[in-house]
């Protein structure tokens, strides 16, 4: 994750670009500085602190966390450990993409991982774990990795520990991960309890509970890998005695077999798009419009008067997508700049709409236009059959988006950017 | 010195990239350009050097990788990094751009990623989190440099041959026959035949004689049918001579008798050479209009043949208008049914225009394919005029490509045959070509000769 600077608000379109960026909110002060609360229904950190912090002893619980492509979810799963009481709690947070081949993942590596950085956790907190355990642990560890290097000073690679070691092992060689996944097919449920010994220790020391939070698992974009990865091994995943959140594919959960996955583990949580204009697209959704207008206020000098009157609200509703619209406020200010203006106004948001709209069009085919039509009439993103999908991909595409009112109703519907384009879609069909 | 071409023609949005890239010095940034030929690209990259110090990394298929190798390395001292990313997007490249993303934003400079359309496409579809996490994004389109599409045009004859000798012993018999014959409209017919002959050979000036004179008969013998054809040859005749206004006039004399006739063949006919019209007009909405008016009454006679011409047509307009995925999937629906007729003149079209629609998706590669399938049918055929569009069209590809000599003697052959077949309008435009890759050779004096040569041309034109 990258370290932010302290953000200024912006006074001038040269700022307003550098402080219109997508990526997450990272640290306390991005938080405190620019992070604007979710509209009511949508609170679900709030709602997983909450449970978190009021679990019985002994339960370890197990959430899915997911939300579509640019609705935010990094950072509000970047905020989590920051609300958690951290005199009852102890977080382990990392992104799957740093341990693992995002590209070639398998739950042998990913559990054994997992037990790395738990008990890297433990190292980082002083915690000195007896020694039979230890070396146990860590023969354990090496043998299932095959690991044999070490140089004259009992260390491992260029003076790195055996955890850091090994992880660099999993992450870079696919020999190490095919050795992996060959001795843990017999010896997983050997790694599950190992992995709950760790946690058990941990937590006794700190007397702290321990709390998983793994992040970028939504990342497995290719279908077949996902599916693999959670439906096939979603009773291990559930298995270790900790809380763990694990982010989720949002397009796994349009398959009819998730259905039998969600029950394994305590929530699913969605994390849907605010939406900007009511269902029937007749008129803005006040609060939904007011949750990005907070957006641009902590990033911009509202006094500067940087974007025209009313172009505000006019680009906030022909988007509708968080990511999206922090985009077209960026790029529209630069051009607004190398146009000599000192202020965004409707061409600049206009000329930016336009661009993206053809881009988006362009990559769209008969089937997708017709099915983008069909959602748009029924309000629904669903695939016939578990074969097709159409409906998944315009989702990923985000060509689609899931939609979230203050009321809590949720429904389906093409990106707001494609409205335009309805009727020329219904006679190109003709 | 001529001056450069292209660059001045964005400048707005090159003002803009440039104020961005300054703006993003020393930390990461995601900026996207779109441009699909090399030529181009290097123009842009060569406005930029004179701004910005920089690293180019050519990426090619299946080094997905090393894109991720070089942006974890974080050290540079350049201004940005500039990423030529290859024709097509592969899984690999496709995992690094989705799940890495992250690493570009932590690289102390801002990443220029350069890649054509069909790569562009893939990045929107497969790699949807890291066009999300982009920052700005650039479609630079080309100086307009035409190219040459190959619609088809609905005669009232269609005559079967073999090869270039077949046509002109045809010819020939039908010059023998038109000296003995009594019938008018025997005669007519035949003139009309001829008048096709003329067109496969580009010989556009001889078919508005042979036209002009089965006029004059159809209109003393009141044949209708016959008067209806031969305004349709004229109104070809004229379009290809680039005169569209007078084509559309002949085209409509046409429709208004198949109209009233009841001949439904001939009014489809009418509607897709009125929508060829339109289309050299530029009036996209009009020739759309015109060809759907055609493929529909042709879907409802059954008639197969016409039902494909009506789907190259309506691809070739969806190519203008910069929808390349369409243009293929009606090509490719174009191409299926001439396979199924036999109607090797008709596919040789279908690839030279699957091969503009992927030109234009900047898959150079697969352009040429296409363009060197259709050429070699129209040598075997003889169909000079579609053989002087294939080769302007591969040299359109290889001047993209930077290959300029190969470029000069593409064009030279389409030239040869321009001269041949009195295309004047389209001969101004191949010595454009010429003298825009001359300037690219760096050959003021050889871009200048040829520059004079379409200036010239425009003016006896008047154009």
């Amino acid at each position: 994750m990258s370290k932010s600077k302290k953000m200024k608000k912006a006074k001038n379109l040269l700022e307003v670009y550098n402080n219109f960026k997508v990526t997450p909110l990272v640290t306390r002060e991005d938080f405190s500085q620019i992070y604007v609360g979710r509209p009511v229904k949508s609170k679900i950190i709030d709602d997983l602190k909450d449970r978190i912090e009021n679990l019985e002893i002994g339960k370890y619980e197990k959430y899915l966390f997911m939300g579509h492509r640019g609705c935010g979810k990094s950072t509000e799963l970047n905020r989590l450990p920051l609300i958690l009481d951290d005199s009852r709690f102890s977080i382990v947070q990392y992104s799957a993409s740093s341990v693992l081949d995002i590209n070639d993942i398998d739950v042998n590596d990913f559990l054994l991982s997992l037990a790395l950085k738990i008990y890297e956790h433990g190292k980082n907190n002083g915690i000195r774990f007896p020694k039979g355990f230890n070396d146990e642990f860590m023969d354990f560890a090496k043998n299932v990795a095959h690991i044999k290097e070490k140089d004259k000073r009992g260390r491992y690679g260029v003076g790195f520990s055996l955890p850091d070691f090994l992880i660099a092992k999993i992450h870079t060689e696919s020999e190490t991960r095919d050795y992996i996944r060959k001795e843990l097919g017999t010896k997983i449920s050997d790694l599950i309890g190992r992995i709950n010994k760790l946690v058990i220790i941990i937590e006794n020391k700190l007397k702290k509970k321990l709390v998983i939070i793994i992040d970028e698992l939504d990342k497995l974009t290719r279908y077949e890998q996902a599916e693999n990865f959670f439906y096939k091994n979603y009773q291990l995943l559930a298995q270790p005695n900790c809380i763990i959140v694990y982010t989720f594919p949002i397009s796994l959960a349009f398959d009819p077999y998730f259905e039998n996955v969600r029950h394994s583990f305590r929530e699913d949580y969605v994390l849907p798009q605010p939406a900007v204009m009511d269902k029937n697209l007749t008129s803005p959704d006040e609060t939904g419009v007011g949750f990005f207008k907070d957006i641009v206020n902590k990033r911009i000098d509202t006094k500067r008067r940087l974007i025209d009157e009313g172009v505000l609200e006019y680009a906030i509703t022909s988007t509708g997508k968080l990511s999206e619209f922090i985009r077209l406020i960026s790029d529209s200010a630069i051009e607004a700049y190398g146009d000599g203006s000192d202020k965004i106004t409707k061409k600049e948001i206009d000329r930016k709409l336009d661009d993206l709209r053809a881009t988006y069009d362009r990559t769209l085919t008969k089937e997708h236009i017709k099915k983008l039509i069909d959602i748009h009439e029924k309000k629904e993103a669903i695939d016939e059959t578990p074969k097709n999908s159409i409906a998944r991909n315009l989702l990923l595409s985000l060509t689609a988006v899931e939609y979230e009112n203050k009321k809590g109703e949720r429904w389906q519907d093409i990106n707001l950017i494609l409205l335009p384009l309805i009727d020329k879609w219904k006679k190109t069909l003709e | 010195m001529e001056k450069n071409i292209g660059i001045e023609e964005i400048s707005k949005d090159m003002n803009t990239l440039s104020i961005e890239v300054g703006v993003s010095k020393g930390r990461g940034n995601i900026i996207i350009i779109r441009v699909n030929s090399p030529y181009f690209r290097n123009e842009i990259l060569n406005f930029l050097s004179k701004r910005f110090t920089y690293e180019t990394i050519g990426v090619n298929e299946g080094e997905g990788n090393e894109i991720i190798k070089k942006l974890r390395q974080k050290e540079t001292k350049k201004d940005a990094l500039i990423w030529i990313m290859p024709e097509n997007m592969s899984t690999d490249i496709e995992n690094a751009l989705n799940n890495y993303r992250e690493l570009f934003y932590e690289y102390p400079a801002p990443s220029i990623i350069f890649c054509n359309e069909l790569f562009l496409q893939g990045i929107i579809m497969k790699a949807p989190d890291f066009w999300r996490y982009r920052g700005n994004f650039y479609i630079f389109k080309e100086p307009k440099r035409d190219a040459m599409p190959l619609a088809f045009e609905s005669l009232p004859i269609s005559i079967s041959f073999k090869d270039k000798k077949d046509l002109m012993r045809r010819k020939r018999i039908n010059e023998h026959l038109l000296r003995i014959a009594k019938d008018e409209k025997q005669k007519v017919g035949l003139l009309l035949e001829n008048s096709e002959i003329y067109l496969i050979f580009g010989n556009f000036k001889k078919m508005i004689e042979v036209c002009e004179k089965a006029l004059e008969s159809v209109k003393e013998i009141g044949d209708k049918s016959g008067e209806s054809e031969c305004y349709t040859s004229l109104g070809i005749a004229y379009r290809n001579l680039g005169h569209f206004s007078k084509a559309i006039e002949y085209y409509e004399k046409s429709l208004k008798i198949d109209t009233e006739m009841g001949d439904k063949s001939g009014e489809s006919a009418s509607y897709m050479n009125l929508g060829n019209a339109y289309a050299d007009l530029e009036d996209s909405s009009k020739a759309i209009e015109y060809y759907e008016k055609s493929l529909k009454i042709a879907k409802e006679i059954g008639d197969k043949s016409g039902k494909s011409k009506c789907y190259g047509n309506l691809g070739l307009v969806y190519n203008y208008l910069d929808d390349f995925k369409k243009a293929i999937e009606l090509h490719r629906k174009a191409l299926k049914i001439a396979l199924y007729n036999g109607d090797k003149a008709w596919e040789s079209k279908c690839y030279g225009n699957l091969g503009l629609a992927y030109y234009n998706l900047g898959d150079f590669s697969k352009a040429i394919e296409f363009y060197e399938k259709a050429l070699k049918i129209f040598k075997d055929i003889g169909d000079i005029a579609s053989e002087s569009k294939g080769y302007w069209n591969l040299g359109n590809a290889y001047a993209d490509l930077e290959d300029f000599n190969k470029a000069i003697k593409y064009y030279k052959k389409s030239v040869t045959i321009y001269k041949k077949t009195g295309e004047r309008h389209n001969l101004k435009i191949v010595y454009e070509n010429i003298s825009l890759t001359y300037l690219k050779m760096n050959n003021p004096e050889k871009a200048g000769e040829y520059k004079r040569k379409a200036e010239e041309l425009a003016g006896k034109l008047g154009i």
